[in-house]
């Protein structure tokens, strides 16, 4: 076995598996149970990765979330993950690391060459360097982006499924620690629905490092028996490598759990990751709390590692973190870790403590294990390139302001440091509080809740066992019984430890001239140190957001969750306030980050991204080659091109078809809504800018719906059924819509209206028959209807039957043509479609598509409403003011229409376009100017809305909203294209086709 | 009556398959009648002529679901339900309610053509349905009896548990029932 640094003897790992990996291209061994940190430091390795900005070598410093430093880019290809944090990564079989932000390699950085010039390259270097002369910035910033670049992301398409999962629960504790167990077994045992999220492969949090005594036994056989017990519940759900990420109003918390990635790449079958979407009655914050470094020279040399993340590695990990150690800390909690290390084999030279004393009982067991205890003093400095070599320690003053006295230098490879510990407050904050600065335990404590949530343990501010315990129990308890349940309050026992109070420090006092000493940092993964939060303050910047946003502490993966309370602290320390008054920069979601893949889930590609909708005879339109388009979320035939056919031919094809024969269309899309009751005819009165109270039984009438801006909403047919009875007709993109502006209008306006509404899209499918010869098509299919002109004039909607099936034929165009729109229960679609083309036969009857539909509609002037419309265009714009009544007392939108605004005469105004040349087709887009060769910026006049070539005019033809239009006829107007070509066109009438209107009354 | 071999199902482009490992089982009911039914329930002309015809009060309680023989008539809103019928019973059972509330302010249309409903059963039922029903599913909530318009991933469905906590029926749109019918099927990869 390889791995000189594992102890012989305990931690949580499997000694039966070895396993092996590579880390930059170089293997190693590990052991299941591992992380890829504990396997990397039982082999020896410290150096795990470069800064960002300084490239300085850098080492583990965390054992947990908020790790900066040991970011990984794991495998190859398509799997590959960018900046994993190695202290969180579960070690596989034939896992691939390398380091990120390295180049050539992680040993020889030539951007290291940064760090020589560290003090020129200050906070605010790249916005001040980099910003003259401007036209440089994207070379500038190509550079910088590839020199401070992190992890890559993958370039393939991601293979992995995601998935999701909605969760209700009585209870949501976060964290699966102790406390977090407590709460849990306390709600579940009293019937509470609960859910347990934890981010680690097991629950038990920092506990699983201690070798304290829970109820009597080792904590890590209570955690054992607690996980057991929830396990066997019915209405407990355990989520372990699930992170809380995001806490949302109304108790609603968002958890990625990763499923596969601790399993090696061939054994990775399922979900990767399960993104649940979980409302809770009560939420249970037991998030733990974190330990802080403290802040000095060169305080980030690899072998510096935070006191709590040394213990872990030495007591859950079984690994030595180094050969010889010292311990630097200003609170009790780190002479634990001292204790760790004699017991598990390491040297440790000295506890350096700021305190001018230090005499409780753990601190005294460490002194009489041998270890010399250093009151009163601090680090100053460290020395080691890649490796600590050893620490200088200082006399520090009385009123800590100060250093004095010798340095004494300590050779050591591992520096355990502690300065205190930060409640994870992150969730807490997320949720609406704002976290409370409690001046005496050094820490930012969560705020008052402002969502039915408690905080419990370490995350409340309790770091001792027993109140973890106590806190945790009570908060499941109180969860349940605001659940309506009756929990038993149950508190498992552990020993109490006394502790003595915490010496806070933020900046160390240094032996260093100010500004002229090496860096201390305080965010490493940013490379903030303290001379740039004291340059920002210099600088102007006093607010925390600010000053965050000035030196980037605080950014990145890791977001400040190391050093950010130290920077706050540092801030205040500057700017001569209190913490309190600094107050800390947002908490916002998400905690750790997340896959994208996590947040799309299943919702990916051609079939699941957006809903189909398709109609009753889509298969038929499949089968018969048709190109579909998106129509709204509907798929719509597009155009059937025949073998070799172009999109121009097939739809010049159809059109002509259309014009000299017969077409059929799938018209099934349009929006049906059954308007019933007494009043139907007085509300469709105001809904429409008609009148409508005189429409005959059996007739249709087209309309404009205007929004109460008097702008063009919708429109469309609407028939009338019965005396109370319509059936109207909506732009396909528009029904949804239109249904509930009409709902909303009975509801909240004229409830004494007796009118219901009711949708039928779905209920009908509709055939378009169209052309000279649809009366002969129709006719020899639907019976009981007497076909003649005069019997069954035009705006005519009559019932009759396919066989036995029930149809309603409305005679209305959308083409000029002759046409009827055959509508059957949509269960009867395909069969009514094959009835249609088996009768069409002798006419050659042609399917066609949208594009043929909207070719024929331009032809005759017929607008479209949301293509020749935007939201902005009045009924007189599209110069139909007939369909404006004059008689009516009122409509929707009419007071809108007397605004000097819409009065205006040059608003733009719908026109028709023909160019110069009948091939050339002017862009649906394009703008239109008068002169071409205006001075830049060239005033603009109109656009065009749609515009194609039309076979049966042999010219190109086009629609276009042009400023007082309607009183330009016979001018030239130009558009100007992006390539520098300019079409020329002339205004006309929008109506090129059958000018007198004639055809449809055939 | 219509000649019912000439129907299709919204869902006849897709095949259901037999479920594999723990994933429910989807089945589709096709071809029922859908009467989509409006009147106000404070109306008693209104209550009395559908007792008459359907042999009992539609439900006034919101988001409840009762059956009557033939029947079963799902609470859409205070003034809004949808009768489920037999196949091919819906024209009979619309000629009826029509005549029997001649006079009096309603609303009865066929939708039958617009709707279909499926059946979801087996033991992960609702944690299928969970993968995208931001409802609470679990059989304290929603019972049989029960019934909610939701939303399945990107699509609106009615949905109420079957008897037993067997499973669910569903019903959902013509247009949307293909999408739906996919996504189901991916979703129930996780548990296959």
């Amino acid at each position: 076995m390889s791995q000189r640094f594992r102890t012989g003897q305990g931690g949580r790992i499997d000694r039966e598996q070895e396993i092996e990996f590579t880390f930059n291209g170089k293997p190693y061994t590990g052991m299941i149970g591992d992380t890829l940190c504990s396997a990397l430091l039982a082999n020896g390795v410290h150096l795990v990765g470069r800064s960002w900005k300084y490239h300085r070598p850098r080492g583990v410093v965390s054992a947990g979330a908020e790790e900066p430093n040991a970011l990984f880019q794991l495998e190859k290809g398509n799997r590959t993950i960018p900046n994993a944090r190695g202290t969180q990564v579960e070690l596989y079989p034939d896992l691939d690391a390398s380091s990120v932000n390295c180049w050539p390699n992680l040993d020889f950085d030539l951007l290291s060459v940064n760090s020589w010039f560290s003090r020129l390259m200050p906070a605010g270097f790249y916005y001040k360097t980099f910003m003259w002369p401007k036209s440089m910035w994207l070379k500038y910033e190509h550079f910088i982006r590839k020199a401070s670049g992190l992890g890559v992301a993958p370039r393939e398409p991601d293979p992995d499924r995601y998935e999701h999962s909605h969760r209700h629960c009585d209870v949501l504790v976060v964290g699966g620690g102790v406390a977090g167990l407590s709460a849990a077994l306390v709600a579940a045992r009293a019937g509470a629905r609960v859910v347990v999220a934890d981010e680690q492969s097991e629950f038990g949090g920092l506990t699983l490092a201690s070798r304290a005594q829970i109820d009597g036994v080792e904590a890590a056989r209570w955690i054992d028996d607690a996980v057991a017990e929830l396990r066997g519940m019915t209405e407990v759900t355990l989520l372990p490598r699930s992170t809380v990420f995001g806490y949302h109003d109304y108790n609603f918390l968002t958890i990625n759990q990763r499923l596969t990635d601790h399993l090696p790449l061939t054994e990775r079958f399922g979900g990767r990751e399960k993104l649940w979407q979980v409302r809770a009655h009560q939420v249970v914050l037991a998030t733990g709390a974190a330990e802080r470094p403290l802040i000095f020279a060169n305080n980030d040399r690899p072998g510096i590692m935070l006191a709590s993340a040394v213990s872990t590695y030495t007591n859950r990990y079984a690994v030595k973190p180094g050969s010889r150690a010292v311990v630097f800390t200003n609170n009790d909690s780190a002479y634990q870790s001292a204790l760790d290390l004699n017991a598990a084999g390491v040297e440790v030279t000295a506890v350096v403590d700021a305190r001018s004393d230090s005499t409780s009982e753990i601190a005294n067991t460490v002194r009489n294990s041998g270890i010399e205890v250093l009151n009163g003093s601090v680090v100053v400095d460290t020395a080691g390139r890649k490796h600590l070599r050893s620490v200088q320690v200082m006399r520090l003053s009385a009123d800590g302001s100060s250093v004095s006295g010798n340095r004494k230098s300590f050779d050591c490879d591992l520096l355990a440091i502690s300065g205190g510990w930060s409640p994870v407050v992150h969730l807490n904050a997320q949720s609406g509080a704002s976290p409370v600065w409690d001046d005496e335990a050094a820490m930012f404590c969560p705020g008052e809740p402002t969502q039915a949530q408690v905080s419990a343990g370490g995350a409340n501010g309790t770091l001792d066992l027993p109140g973890c315990l106590r806190e945790g129990a009570a908060a499941g308890a109180n969860a349940a019984n605001a659940c309506g349940l009756e929990a038993k309050l149950a508190v498992p026992a552990a020993e109490q430890v006394d502790s003595e109070a915490i010496l806070p420090l933020w900046a160390l006092p240094s032996p260093y001239t100010r500004g002229r000493g090496p860096k201390a940092f305080i965010d490493l993964q940013n490379d903030v140190g303290v001379a740039d939060i004291e340059l920002a303050v210099r600088e102007g910047f006093q607010s925390v957001e600010h000053v965050k946003r000035y030196t980037a502490m605080g950014f990145g993966t890791d977001q400040g969750k190391l050093g950010n309370i130290n920077g706050m602290g540092i801030l205040a320390q500057t700017m001569g306030q209190t913490i309190a008054a600094t107050g800390t920069t947002t908490y916002r979601p998400n905690y750790t980050p997340v896959s994208f893949g996590a947040f799309a889930g299943q919702n990916l590609g051609e079939h699941l991204f957006d809903p189909a909708r398709k109609t009753a005879m889509h298969g038929w339109h499949e089968e018969n080659g048709a190109s579909f388009e998106d129509v709204g979320q509907w798929k719509r035939p597009w155009y059937y091109p025949r073998k070799g056919e172009s999109l121009d031919d097939a739809v010049n094809r159809e059109c002509l078809a259309v014009r000299e024969s017969v077409g059929i269309l799938d018209a099934s899309t349009l929006g049906k809504i059954e308007v019933r009751g007494p009043d139907a005819a007085r509300f469709l009165e105001m809904i429409y800018t008609n009148n409508w109270m005189k429409l005959e039984i059996g007739k249709g009438r087209y309309g404009f719906m205007l929004g109460e801006d008097g702008m063009v909403m919708d429109d469309g047919v609407t028939i009338r059924i019965g005396e109370d009875h319509f059936l109207m007709h909506t732009t396909t993109g528009g029904a949804a819509g239109v249904l509930a502006w009409m709902e909303r209008w009975l509801q909240t306006e004229w409830p004494e209206m007796e009118v219901f509404l009711t949708s039928v899209t779905d209920h009908w499918a509709t055939a378009a028959v169209v052309g000279p010869k649809s009366r002969d098509v129709v006719s020899s299919v639907c019976d009981g209807i007497d076909f003649l002109a005069a019997a069954f004039p035009f705006m005519a909607s009559k019932t009759g039957s396919i066989g036995d099936i029930e149809c309603r034929v409305n005679r209305i165009s959308f083409s000029g043509e002759l046409a009827y729109e055959v509508n059957v229960p949509a269960n009867y679609g395909r069969f009514m479609w094959e009835k249609l083309m088996q009768a069409g036969e002798p006419y050659d009857i042609t399917p066609y598509g949208t594009e043929t539909m909207h070719v024929l509609r331009a032809e005759k002037g017929y607008v479209i409403v949301g293509q020749d419309t935007d939201g902005s265009v009045t009924v007189d714009d599209l110069g139909l003011g007939w369909a404006l009544s004059k008689t009516k007392q009122d409509f929707i939108g009419k007071r809108s229409l007397n605004r000097p605004d819409t009065l205006r005469k040059d608003r733009k105004q719908l026109v028709g376009l023909l160019t110069d040349d009948p091939a050339t087709v002017i862009p649906e887009g394009a703008q239109l100017v008068n002169d071409p060769q205006a001075p830049l910026p060239m005033p603009m006049v109109g656009h065009v809305s749609s515009s194609y070539y039309s076979a049966c005019c042999g010219h190109s033809i086009a629609m276009a909203l042009v400023k007082g239009g309607h009183q330009r006829m016979g001018e030239t107007v130009h558009a100007p294209l992006a390539n520098g070509r300019v079409i020329k066109a002339t205004i006309t009438t929008p109506v090129f086709y059958d000018k007198e209107g004639s055809k449809p009354n055939a | 009556m219509p000649d019912l071999f000439q129907q299709q199902s919204p869902l006849v482009q897709i095949k259901l398959e037999e479920p594999r490992g723990a994933a429910p089982r989807i089945e589709e009911k096709p071809f029922l009648g859908f009467v989509n039914l409006r009147g106000r329930a404070d109306n008693t002309g209104f209550l009395a002529a559908t007792l008459k015809v359907l042999g009992c009060e539609p439900p006034t309680v919101a988001n409840t679901v009762v059956d009557s023989g033939d029947y079963r008539i799902y609470w859409l809103g205070p003034d809004e339900w949808l009768i489920v019928t037999p196949a091919g019973q819906q024209e009979e059972l619309q000629n009826a309610l029509q005549k029997a509330l001649d006079g009096v302010f309603s609303s009865v249309v066929d939708n039958s053509s617009g709707l279909t409903l499926i059946h979801i059963s087996g033991a992960n039922a609702a944690d299928l349905l969970a993968t995208d029903c931001p409802l609470d599913l679990h059989p304290r909530q929603f019972k049989h009896g029960q019934c909610a318009q939701t939303r399945l991933a990107r699509a609106g469905m009615t949905l109420s548990p079957l008897a037993d906590d067997s499973g669910f029926e569903v019903i959902i749109r013509r247009s949307f029932a293909d999408y739906l019918l996919l996504w189901l099927r991916d979703a129930a990869i996780a548990f296959e």
